[in-house]
């Protein structure tokens, strides 16, 4: 969990404030004898002051810069500084002069949770926009270790239970589902052809590609290797035969030369969620087989 | 060296430039940092600039694990597979591409497969109208033995489909069970696929063999042949113990050599005692009995899913004293009797 190079300072005032709090505190006040301290206080209050201490960490490694970090990061830096003070004032006591600082530790409290709220509600205003961008590779549902590394989409995995929904959602509203499978023809030759990192670059464009033909409720899915799925909701037959031709056409126009896809439409017909998936790859493997026959009669 | 006449885990028989260099290139570009996937294997950034450097199978195997565990994405041994026949192939692929036909492709693959792995070696079965090629590891591969089987059967599947222009249909058999998620061997292996099946390899149809390669020029086949043969030469290290023993076992299994099949031949012809034998196989987690069940398994399922030989006559062949003995051991391995192995 490495902090980027921009939230130095923020690193910086975070360790100074613990530094100047720590002298604060044993300036302030006597220290107690090992047998006075409550070490199960210690204990716990070390244990809250650690959590808040990684809150911070966490935020500061995960997010960039910005107003809602800024407010996230302000809000815990106090409750952190609250509950510091809190786990100080076990080993000191504060007489006379010295009981101001005793008192101190009510303050950073209570502005910490406001500035967090704070934070937190623009992170969820924050959050709305994320999921929006997300739109056609995500559907209602997140578990980001699904994520295909090389397109950002989700794998097979995360399809067949998205599926599995979907199908049920359908039935009972008796709506349409299709299913797009689309698959590049000889992906091998051109891996071998251009190379394996232009074959990346080639998934990672196709992908872009055809989510900029999906709808914004359908979800695409990098199956395996070269082959994509589309669930289509709410979809008929037609409509989904129709996205296929238009998505052949759109996938050709990428790369120098043509570039060769196949891609099939099935709809669902009271099918599992796998026997679906299923009709889909033979539906694509027929088509696969009957275009290499025609063009060994033509050729 | 040692003065044995096969290499273990630890002798030093895996070329670099062959898998172990492929993998660390794939894994790097999959996420895997250089210097973690090296800890632990023993292997140096500068052995992997050394022409014919060569590291043990234990330390192929570690270098495996860390891949698995660092390189993102659940389809690394499938794209392994790929790349050990595509361009970075090396000398290898070129060479089994620029192969007249399938048949002599596949008898090169046997010869050279040292110069990608000689970890796996290529048992070939035959039946009426049926190839088979099954997988056999030659030393024991432990927890990665299904990353190094699913990396051969996509290289081997890949191969043919690139060679004859009419892609056959493969059936392959995994040794293992279905995973959750079929989606990358229905990709890479195809569609006709049979998990926990008794041996791991693939089959097509025998006609195959013989169709010219569309990339097949005669010049090109001598050179590579001749670089192949330049950089590989058989030695007494060049198979692995479990190879070694197991090609023993299938030549005395003829009713004439059926005397000399005990382990004290088997030690004698190897030039080492009985006792180092059954150390050196227990290393490898088996031992001559196990070995020899495990043949007479492969053999005898072949045999039954492929001719019309009665029971009697292929415990005879086998080396049963009597067809009792041999049905009792098909019940073993499989849990059916041989009749109803024979209906499937």
């Amino acid at each position: 969990m490495r902090i980027p190079r921009y939230h130095h300072l923020r690193v910086v005032v975070l360790f100074a404030v613990i530094v100047a709090l720590a002298l604060l505190v044993a300036v302030g006040g006597e220290p107690k004898f090992w047998a006075e301290v409550d070490w199960l206080d210690v204990v716990g209050e070390g244990a809250v002051a650690a959590m808040a201490f990684v809150w911070i960490w966490l935020v500061l490694a995960s997010r960039p810069a910005g107003r809602v970090t800024n407010l996230l990061y302000a809000g815990g830096t106090a409750y952190f500084a609250a509950t510091w003070l809190d786990l100080c004032d076990e080993f000191f006591a504060f007489e006379g002069a010295g009981q101001w600082v005793g008192s101190l530790e009510s303050i950073p409290a209570p502005i910490g949770m406001v500035l967090l709220t704070l934070g937190l509600v623009g992170w969820h205003r924050e959050q709305r926009t994320v999921n929006s961008q997300l739109k056609r590779r995500e559907r209602f549902f997140r578990e980001h270790r699904l994520v295909d590394y090389l397109t950002k989409l989700y794998s097979a995995d995360y399809l067949l239970p998205q599926l599995q929904r979907e199908l049920r959602l359908h039935q009972a509203r008796q709506a349409p589902l299709a299913l797009l499978v689309i698959d590049l023809d000889d992906f091998a030759g051109y891996n071998r052809l251009h190379g394996d990192a232009a074959g990346d670059r080639l998934l990672r464009e196709v992908s872009e590609c055809l989510l900029a033909q999906l709808r914004l409720d359908d979800l695409l899915c990098r199956y395996a290797g070269d082959r994509f799925v589309a669930l289509l909701p709410t979809t008929s037959t037609a409509e989904a035969e129709a996205l296929a031709l238009h998505l052949t056409q759109q996938i050709a126009l990428l790369g120098r030369q043509p570039l060769a896809s196949t891609v099939v439409a099935v709809s669902a017909d009271n099918d599992s969620a796998a026997s679906l998936l299923q009709r889909g790859q033979r539906l694509l493997d027929e088509r696969r087989q009957r275009q290499r026959w025609a063009a060994r009669k033509a050729g | 060296m040692n003065g044995r006449r096969w290499f273990d885990s630890q002798d030093k028989v895996v070329p670099l430039a062959g898998v172990p260099r492929l993998l660390i290139e794939l894994a790097e570009r999959r996420g895997a940092p250089r210097p973690l996937l090296l800890r632990g294997t023993g292997i140096f950034d500068q052995d992997l600039r050394q022409p014919g450097h060569c590291i043990s199978a234990d330390q192929l195997l570690r270098l495996v694990a860390n891949a698995r565990r660092l390189a993102q994405g659940a389809d690394l041994p499938f794209l392994l597979g790929h790349r050990l026949v595509g361009a970075q192939g090396g000398p290898l692929a070129e060479l089994l591409h620029a192969s007249p036909d399938l048949r002599r492709a596949l008898v090169n693959l046997g010869r050279f497969r040292a110069l990608w792995q000689p970890l796996m070696t290529i048992l070939v079965q035959w039946s009426a109208e049926r190839i088979h090629l099954q997988l056999l590891p030659v030393v024991e591969l432990g927890d990665e033995a299904t990353f190094i089987q699913d990396c051969l059967l996509t290289a081997l599947a890949a191969l043919i489909r690139q060679g004859l222009r009419q892609p056959p249909q493969l059936q392959v058999q995994l040794g293992y069970d279905a995973p959750r998620q079929l989606a990358q061997h229905q990709q890479h292996l195809g569609q006709h696929l049979e998990f926990g099946a008794a041996c791991t390899g693939l089959s097509l149809a025998r006609h195959h063999l013989q169709q010219r390669w569309p990339d097949h020029c005669p010049a090109d086949y001598q050179q590579q042949l001749a670089l192949c043969r330049q950089l590989w030469r058989p030695s007494a290290h060049s198979i692995g113990l479990l190879e070694w023993t197991l090609r023993w076992q299938r030549r005395h299994l003829r009713p004439h050599l059926r005397q000399n099949l005990t382990i004290d031949h088997c030690a004698a012809a190897a030039g080492v005692s009985t006792a180092t034998l059954k150390r050196c196989l227990q290393r490898q987690g088996t031992s001559y009995q196990q070995l020899g069940d495990e043949l007479r398994k492969q053999l005898a399922l072949h045999r039954l899913a492929t001719s019309l030989c009665s029971n009697e006559q292929l415990a005879h062949e086998l080396g049963y004293s009597d067809g009792h003995n041999f049905r009792r051991s098909c019940k073993r391995w499989t849990g059916l009797l041989p009749s109803m192995l024979r209906q499937v």
